[in-house]
């Protein structure tokens, strides 16, 4: 399959799996968060050029099932990939875990860079001692599903770099 | 200059995606183009209606073995605990039937509506919300149901929430305890409040009750609905956990809790009741 047709069954995929089986995953009533991977994932693999893209088309995504205002996850995902594909470099060929650890933290940093900028926009009841539980379970979970997550998206994207430096560790 | 373009690209890209989401965002927070944005939101919402409904049926059976496998002893407790509570509820229902004849009657003299005149659809939950920030359930009900923006979401228990978008088979329902939920609400006393979310597994909040009202914890609180209300008059919704009045303060704080289950729903009622 073309990476062009790879990264629309991706990101669909990752859709329904989200939406059939991760969202009943809860741990003190927070999910993870499979679409908030893929900027992560397309940073390491692909850059801060694919990265940001890569999260402006999984953050719309992710808008379509929320009551909150279009377009808020696809702001925060864009800068989320591309931050992560800035630092890139010096982890592709790093051992596995080190990326599985950016896209836990990365995880909890989306979660929280979220609730920031809904504040901005009105939405000011995201920010209070629920943040840190909400950001430490996706942390938490968001951390095995990267584990098959970023091997998908390097896939999709057409970029074995990351799958080399997982070689090579 | 190869040098410049590798490293401006990136940035120019993310500028436009940037700016790009803000528009989104603002169009959507203003309500330009809200309609078209909306469209497609219930769209996707039906769009994945039937493969939550394929998933709902291949694994339900096994969601429920496993769960009365991991908690066949908590089973047995509530197992118990619910036989107790019919033995009383049939008892309490004698009672309350009388009452209920009684006020219909004083409804009908004074020629105002109740919560069983209004029209109704029943929708079975099928998910939670899709955000780790909203509380929120969807139901597998929408407009085709004749299910609206704003509706009041009830069970048998009580005030689940409120309808806050719908698409032609689904409907997302806010849940009461949700911090942007409020509701109108009368005490024991015939004081009225306004009862607001308080967040996950948080009692709402009542404000506007004045310091000297007499207010008892377990006193069951009711929504008000006075004129142009969004919820019809005498749906529970609480019952009272804490109430004090600071000395010098010009409003009572008082905590109530949810009458109704929020975490074991399965069945919702929608009423169809528009304010006014």
């Amino acid at each position: 399959m073309r990476p062009r047709f790879r990264i629309p069954v991706l990101l669909v995929t990752f859709v329904v799996v989200q939406a059939i089986v991760l969202r009943r995953l809860r741990i003190e009533g927070a999910h993870p968060e499979l679409l908030l991977i893929v900027p992560l994932a397309a940073g390491l693999a692909g850059g801060r050029e694919r990265g940001a893209a890569m999260g402006f088309a999984a953050g719309l995504l992710a808008d379509l099932f929320l009551l909150a205002p279009f377009g808020l996850s696809a702001l925060v995902y864009s800068v989320l990939g591309f931050t992560v594909g800035a630092f890139r470099s010096g982890i592709l060929r790093s051992t596995w875990w080190i990326p599985v650890a950016i896209a836990a933290g990365g995880s909890a940093l989306g979660v929280v860079g979220y609730a920031l900028v809904s504040t901005v926009v009105g939405q000011t009841q995201m920010i209070d001692s629920r943040l840190a539980v909400v950001a430490a379970v996706v942390c938490i979970l968001n951390a095995p599903l990267s584990i098959a997550a970023i091997p998908l998206v390097t896939w999709a994207l057409g970029d074995d770099g990351l799958s080399r430096g997982y070689a090579g560790s | 200059m190869a040098i410049y373009r590798r490293s401006a690209r990136p940035r120019f890209t993310l500028l436009v995606l940037v700016l790009t989401s803000i528009t989104l965002v603002t169009l959507d927070y203003r309500g330009t183009g809200s309609s078209a944005v909306e469209t497609v939101k219930g769209a996707s919402r039906d769009a994945l209606a039937p493969v939550q409904e394929f998933s709902d049926r291949l694994f339900a059976p096994v969601g429920s073995m496993v769960g009365g496998i991991l908690h066949y002893g908590d089973l047995q407790a509530e197992n118990e605990r619910l036989r107790q509570e019919i033995a009383d509820h049939r008892g309490q229902l004698h009672q309350a039937q009388a009452v209920e004849r009684e006020r219909q009657a004083l409804l009908a003299i004074n020629a105002l509506g109740s919560v069983q005149d209004v029209p109704r659809v029943h929708a079975r939950v099928v998910s939670t919300s899709a955000s780790n920030f909203e509380l929120a359930l969807e139901i597998d009900k929408g407009a085709d149901a004749g299910v609206v923006e704003g509706m009041p979401v009830v069970s048998g228990a009580g005030l689940v929430g409120r309808v806050s978008a719908v698409s032609q088979r689904r409907s997302t329902v806010v849940l009461l305890t949700d911090k942007t939920f409020g509701v109108g609400v009368v005490l024991p006393s015939g004081d009225t409040g306004v009862a607001n979310g308080g967040g996950f597994r948080a009692d709402l909040t009542v404000d506007h009750v004045e310091p000297d009202t007499a207010v008892a914890l377990g006193d069951s609180v009711v929504t008000s609905g006075l004129q142009r209300s969004l919820y019809p008059r005498g749906i529970p919704v609480g019952r009272v956990t804490a109430a004090s009045a600071p000395a010098g303060a010009l409003q009572q704080s008082v905590s109530i809790a949810p009458v109704v289950d929020l975490e074991r729903l399965s069945f919702v009622t929608v009423l169809q009741w528009t304010a006014g």
